[in-house]
Order: structure tokens, then C-alpha cells, then sequence
């Protein structure tokens, strides 16, 4: 057993935070407006992070689940628009354990076409096709996935316009009930849906970790340099302990994260998905109490456009949300460990 | 990274696993004295198995294996609903690292075999938090006739847990009169039973027999009874700390895991009723005892280099905190009346939770290490 990052990780974190500094959030002001970001997306699909979960046979980059995870983490540190999770991540996660046909694969894995997940409006679970759904972290992606009722895979056109959403680091467009599809695989197996969600639930968690340590960073770097009674106000013992309970949170949420995604691919489909619920019930219910942390330690720019800090909190509350919220993953984490006859 | 047992690390926990279910008492007394009868047997049973000391050096009669091995122990304690280990591990280290050879063999082979116990005094009722403002003093008195020199012991300690059944105490006194406040003290090694030593008991809010005042008229100890130097008494104070809030190093982590076990098998044979708002709130109470086991582990792999613990471990006394409040708080909502007007195990746990953030370093003490040896923020 060992709980700790190894020398190679080490490198694909250094690697990824150089990479996310360049592609940082902007301040708040000069957010992107339009609907693609195509040269932090080339940026990512050379350097190999697109996809680099994928199996290296269907041009992957056969990368482990935690190490996908530690580039998450880095790319949600600087609160990055560009749509790593959705389009780099979980779409071409989706279609290749789903099993779409090395055509439909090609494109979303070498990065042309852009692929993302489509999810149904509560933003509980993939999209049924038919209905009416939402493609998430969608800038600049043409198409969703989503399944029909017998878990086939479809790749479904995305509508044009931008829907309003909290998070402004991510794009949220409508996937229509209308909207035209192509069923891509087979009918699924139960344990390809189950790795599918242990993963994405990892990956979410790593994406909040990653905003968790900014706003820690950010925040503690605040109060260090911003005086009043003549001193730093870091120096405020009240001040103090805000810091180091976000600071507590946040390590014992990136202990969970650790573990949940290296069990996505060490650990069979239900003992993933346990980790993974745990990791994102818990990283979700501190990402909150971290931002809203941060929130108080800025003071009254925190509630300003132009400071970053209402963008982590946006950037929380979306993700808590997706693929089901705290209380979700925390019904069947005790209908799991709660089943009668354990 | 992998959080998979090796092959040693399994065949080490199996075995650990079918040794536990042979051997765990069932239900700890109510009645103290028992109940320490009990925990003695257990502990001294768990250490006759060999699994104690497990990442102590061998030399000194441990087990010298990784870290790690003692997050699979309080795992499989926990889990099976066992006691906890014996809570040794932060005075073995101190007397490990700072102790004469002379003290090493004396002293580790009673406190691994739990035949011999210690207690820790260093509060006193004018120095809690602020520990280094202790008052009581160890002044040294030379040899004269033939008999050797001693220190003599005049003061109070209070808070001192487990000294009514302890035989030695590990004591912080103040010996070195002219130095600085963090110069000024040592660490004295001495028998319960010297006279001039008194130890009246403190009933808990709880009312169970845990902790005592202990207070000292002119009791007398050998000199050689100085562990480290003379004025090393502060930073051996700060190393075994850091060891006490190491939640898997005293065995916490353990309890906790037992704790939720026993209340998710009681919902689980139907003992204890429960809708789906307490099946959420025992959800939520396993989701924060996993990230700090998780923790634990992670603490744990980072000091396979045998380092010890650093400022980093207030991190750790934080998150056994907060979970082990949110547990407690799910255990009486769960159990519901049938807790309160029992006043038994539940209550007991309850407050036993809320001591947490108060012995070993208060909540407030913990956050003002993270903020500013952790986080670097500026001090007054
Ligand atoms: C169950 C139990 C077992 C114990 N066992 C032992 C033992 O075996 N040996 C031993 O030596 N001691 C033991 N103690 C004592 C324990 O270490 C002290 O209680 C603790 O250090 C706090 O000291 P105090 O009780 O004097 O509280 P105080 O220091 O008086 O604190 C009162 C309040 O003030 C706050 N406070 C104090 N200073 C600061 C500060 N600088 N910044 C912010 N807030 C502050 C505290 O957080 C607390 O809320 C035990 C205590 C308990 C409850």
C-alpha cells in the first residue's frame, strides 16, 4: 500500500501545471465570449492530455486514471475554460468504453471532432436521446453523447445556442429531443456504465480539487499581502483559522480523490464506484465550504466581478452537481453498505 | 502509487484478520476497573500475537515494518468492531528517540507489552494551552554522603489521563531556572508510587474514571531519570505530539471505524430502525471517516523515509475531529431515545468526541499551527 504520488506523477503534474498557467482562466472581465477556444484545445490534443486515458490501440494515450486526474486537477487550478473534462476527458471516456466503432473513435480521440457528454436537465445522469438534455463543457463541441433505452451509445448534434449556466468557466448548450441522432455501439454492459461513472465521479472530484487548492492559494496569498489596523490582516487570528480549516478540507478532499482515481482502473466496477461516490459526495459538500471560506477571507471583493473568487464558487456548484449531488451519491452509498444480508 | 496491499501486506493483514476474530473481547464493561482488566488482557494479548510495535526498530523490540502496516492494523480492528491498540505509540517514540540506552532497555519492553503503563503529565491547571508557562519545578539537589543527586518534584499536574492505573509518568517540569521559557524545561521519567507524589482522580462529565490531578511535595527522582538533556523538555514535548495527533498512531482511527460498524450493522439486522434521512446521515458520517482513513494512508506512505511527523499532523488531529464529531452527532440522532436514556456507551462516545478538540492541542491550537506552519501565515 502506498498513498503517495510517484516520481512520474510528480512530472505529469509539474507538466500540467506549466500547461494550465498558460491557458488560464482570464480575469473575469475578459472571459471568452465566443463559443470555441480552439487554441488552448490544440494545445491540449499535442501535448497528449486529450484522451490520454484511452487505450493506446484506439490512439489513446493509455495514461492511468490518476494521472488524468492530476492534469484535471492542474487545468481546474487555474480555473482553465478550455473544455478538458467534457470533450478531452469524459467524451472520448464514454465512447470508448461504450465501444463506438474506431470511425466514430478516430475523430474524437485525435481531437477533430469535438465530442462531448450530453446530460438529462437535472444533471444527474448521461442524456436519454429524445429527451431533451444538456452537452456539458461544450465550447466549441458539435456533438453529445447520450444512450437510448437499451444503453446504446448515440452521438447526438448539439443545438447552437449557449445556455445560461452559473459556472462561466464551462459551456452548457441544449442537446434538443429533436435533435438528430446515430446510434454508435451496441447495447452496453451494466460494468461499462459502472467504470464509465467510477471514472467520470473521479475525474469531477479532481476538477474540484483543483479549484479548492486556488482558492486556498488565492486567499492565503490575499490575506498575507492586504493590510488593515496597520498590519496583514493575515495576521488576525480569526483570519487564521478560516485559512487553515479550508486548508484541512482540502487535503482531506485530495486524499479521497487520490484514492477514488486510482481505483477507477485497480478496482473492480462496484468497489470503483464506491470510492468514486465517495470522493465526489465529500469533495463536493468542502469545494462549498472552501469557496465560501475564500469568499469571507477576500473581504468585499469577493463579491466583485473582476476578483476570481465568485468564479470558483461558480465553478463548485456546477460540478457538485453533476452526476448527481452529495445527497445523491450519499442514498446509494448507504443503499450499498446498508443492503441487508451483508 | 497503489493502494493494494503487497504480498506481505496481505498475508499480514489475513492473518491479522483470523487472529482478531479469534480473539477480540465482545463488549467492553461498563465498570472502569474492569474495563481496564479488559483492555490490559486485550493489549497484552495483541502484543504476545506480535502486533505491536509494528513499525517500531527491532532493536528496541518492535517489529520495524513500514508505516503503512499500522493503517491495515487500525483497518482490521476497526472494522471487526475490536478495541482499539494500545495508544503507546507517542511516548515509545519519545523515549525511542530521546531516551539513554539505559532508558530504552528499561522502559520500551513494559510499555510494548502493556505491562507496564504510562500517563503523560504535562497540563497543569495554570498551563493548558499555553504549556510552556508550566510552574512545576524539578530542582536539582547534588550529591552529598553517599547519596547520589536527584531532582525534587514540587507542583501540580492536572488532565493527566489514565494515572490512576498508570505505574510511570512521563512529566514536563521546569528545571532550568535562568534559561529562556523554551529552554527551561525537561522531561522526568518517574515511578507513580515515589513519595511525595499524590494522585487524586477527576471523575469525567461522563462519569467514568479517565483522567487525575497529580501533585507533587518534594517527591524525588534519580538524575539519570532526565530523558534527553536537561532543557530538551519542550522539544521532546513538540516530537511526541506530533506523534499524538497522528490519529493512526494512538489507535483513533481504529475506535471511529468500530464505532460506525457497529451502528451500520445495528440498522443493517434491523436493530435499530432507521428512514431514509438516518440512512443518508450514516452515508454522510462514512464519507468523512474514508477521507480521513484515506488520510491516514496517505500520511502514513509519507514517512516510509522514516521521517516523523511534522506541523502536517495538526492537519490530520483536525480532520479526526471533525469526523469523529460528525459520528458522533449521527450515532445519537440514529439511536435516538434509546441513547439518551440509556446514558451508557453513546453518551460516553458523544463527549469522549467533544474532548477531541481539546486534548493533545485544542481545535484552536491545531489551526493556529496549520495556518501558520502549514500556510505561512504571519505570526503576532
Ligand atoms: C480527555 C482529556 C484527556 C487529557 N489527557 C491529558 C494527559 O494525559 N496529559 C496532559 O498533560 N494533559 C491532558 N489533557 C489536557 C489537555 O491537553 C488540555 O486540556 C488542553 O491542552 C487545553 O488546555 P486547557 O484545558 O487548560 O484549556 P485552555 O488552554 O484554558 O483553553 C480554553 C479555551 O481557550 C482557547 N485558547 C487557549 N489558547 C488559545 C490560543 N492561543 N488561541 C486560540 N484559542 C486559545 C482553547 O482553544 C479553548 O477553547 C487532557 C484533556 C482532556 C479533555
Amino acid at each position: 500500500m502506498e498513498a503517495a504520488l510517484s516520481e512520474d506523477q510528480f512530472l505529469i503534474v509539474e507538466t500540467a501545471a506549466r500547461v494550465a498557467e498558460q491557458l488560464a482562466c482570464p480575469a473575469p472581465t475578459e472571459l471568452p465570449t465566443t463559443d470555441d477556444d480552439l487554441v488552448g484545445w490544440e494545445m491540449l490534443t499535442e501535448i497528449g492530455f486529450a484522451s490520454m486515458h484511452v487505450d493506446g490501440t484506439h490512439g489513446g494515450g493509455d495514461a492511468h486514471s490518476t494521472d488524468v486526474a492530476l492534469v484535471t486537477e492542474q487545468l481546474a487550478a487555474t480555473l482553465s475554460c478550455v473544455p478538458y473534462l467534457g470533450q478531452g476527458v469524459l467524451g472520448p471516456e464514454l465512447a470508448w468504453r461504450l465501444g463506438a466503432p474506431s470511425s466514430v473513435l478516430a475523430g474524437i480521440v485525435d481531437g477533430t471532432r469535438r465530442v462531448t457528454i450530453a446530460l438529462d436537465p437535472s444533471l444527474r445522469s448521461i442524456a436519454r436521446v429524445g429527451h431533451r438534455g444538456m452537452a456539458w463543457d461544450a465550447r466549441g463541441a458539435t456533438h453529445a453523447l447520450a444512450l437510448d433505452a437499451t444503453r446504446c451509445l448515440c452521438l447526438v448534434e448539439i443545438a447552437p445556442q449557449v445556455e445560461r449556466s452559473a459556472d462561466i468557466t464551462r459551456v452548457l448548450r441544449a442537446v434538443d429531443a429533436g435533435a438528430a441522432f446515430e446510434v454508435v455501439s451496441e447495447p452496453a454492459d451494466a460494468d461499462a456504465v459502472t467504470r464509465f461513472e467510477a471514472f467520470a465521479l473521479a475525474m469531477l472530484a479532481a476538477d474540484l480539487v483543483g479549484v479548492m487548492q486556488s482558492a486556498v492559494d488565492a486567499a492565503v496569498g490575499y490575506v498575507k499581502s492586504r493590510e488593515q489596523f496597520g498590519v496583514a490582516v493575515g495576521t488576525f487570528q480569526a483570519v487564521q483559522h478560516l485559512a487553515a480549516d479550508a486548508k484541512v478540507l482540502l487535503e482531506g478532499a485530495r486524499s479521497s480523490m487520490w484514492f477514488a482515481s486510482w481505483a477507477s482502473d485497480e478496482l473492480d466496477p462496484d468497489a470503483a464506484l464506491l470510492a468514486a461516490r465517495q470522493a465526489k459526495a465529500y469533495c463536493s459538500r468542502v469545494a462549498l465550504e472552501v469557496v465560501e471560506l475564500q469568499v469571507q477571507l477576500f473581504g468585499g471583493i469577493a463579491i466583485t466581478w473582476e476578483e476570481r473568487a465568485h468564479v470558483r464558487v461558480r465553478r463548485v456548484l456546477l460540478d457538485a452537481l453533476t452526476l448527481g449531488d452529495v445527497a445523491f451519491h450519499e442514498d446509494a452509498i448507504a443503499a450499498t453498505r446498508l443492503r441487508i444480508g451483508d | 502509487m497503489d493502494y493494494r496491499d503487497t504480498t506481505d501486506e496481505a498475508a499480514f493483514r489475513g492473518r491479522l484478520r483470523a487472529w482478531i476474530a479469534e480473539h477480540a473481547p465482545g463488549h467492553l464493561p461498563r465498570d472502569p476497573d474492569a474495563r481496564v482488566d479488559v483492555l490490559n488482557q486485550w493489549h497484552r494479548a495483541m502484543y504476545q500475537a506480535g502486533w505491536v510495535g509494528l513499525t517500531f526498530p527491532v532493536e528496541y523490540g518492535g517489529h520495524g515494518m513500514s508505516p503503512v502496516y499500522e493503517a491495515i492494523l487500525n483497518d482490521e480492528l476497526g472494522a471487526a468492531g475490536a478495541p482499539p491498540p494500545p495508544a503507546i505509540g507517542h511516548i515509545t517514540n519519545a523515549i525511542r528517540l530521546f531516551g539513554s540506552d539505559e532508558h530504552k532497555r528499561a522502559h520500551l519492553p513494559g510499555l510494548l507489552s502493556s505491562t507496564v503503563r504510562w500517563c503523560q503529565g504535562f497540563s497543569e491547571p495554570n498551563a493548558g494551552s499555553d504549556l510552556a508557562g508550566l510552574r512545576t519545578r524539578a530542582v536539582r539537589i547534588e550529591a552529598t554522603d553517599g547519596s547520589p543527586a536527584v531532582y525534587r518534584i514540587d507542583g501540580q499536574k492536572i488532565w493527566t489521563s489514565e494515572a490512576v492505573w498508570s505505574q510511570w509518568c512521563l512529566l514536563l517540569a521546569r528545571t532550568e531556572a535562568d534559561q529562556p521559557a523554551h529552554r527551561a524545561l525537561s522531561m522526568l521519567l518517574v515511578p507513580l508510587s515515589t513519595p511525595g507524589l499524590d494522585c487524586r482522580e477527576i471523575i469525567t462529565a461522563y462519569g467514568t474514571r479517565e483522567f487525575a490531578e497529580v501533585f507533587f511535595d518534594g517527591a524525588e527522582v534519580p538524575v539519570e531519570n532526565v530523558l534527553g538533556r536537561p532543557g530538551d523538555g519542550w522539544t521532546i514535548a513538540m516530537q511526541l505530539l506530533g506523534y499524538e495527533r497522528g490519529p493512526a498512531d494512538v489507535g483513533w482511527v481504529a475506535r471511529l471505524t468500530r464505532m460506525l460498524t457497529v451502528l451500520e450493522d445495528d440498522v443493517r439486522l434491523g436493530r435499530v430502525p432507521a428512514g431514509p434521512t438516518e440512512r443518508r446521515a450514516i452515508a454522510h458520517a462514512w464519507t468523512e471517516l474514508r477521507a480521513l482513513q484515506l488520510h491516514v494512508q496517505r500520511t502514513l506512505s509519507s514517512r516510509l523515509d522514516g521521517s516523523t511527523p511534522g506541523p502536517e499532523g495538526s492537519i490530520d488531529k483536525l480532520l479526526v475531529t471533525r469526523a469523529e464529531q460528525l459520528l458522533n452527532h449521527v450515532n445519537l440522532a440514529v439511536r435516538g431515545a434509546a441513547a439518551i436514556l440509556a446514558d451508557g456507551d453513546e453518551i460516553e462516545a458523544y463527549f469522549w468526541s467533544r474532548a477531541q478538540s481539546i486534548f493533545g492541542g485544542t481545535q484552536q491550537i491545531q489551526r493556529n499551527i496549520v495556518a501558520q506552519r502549514v500556510l505561512g501565515l504571519p505570526r503576532r
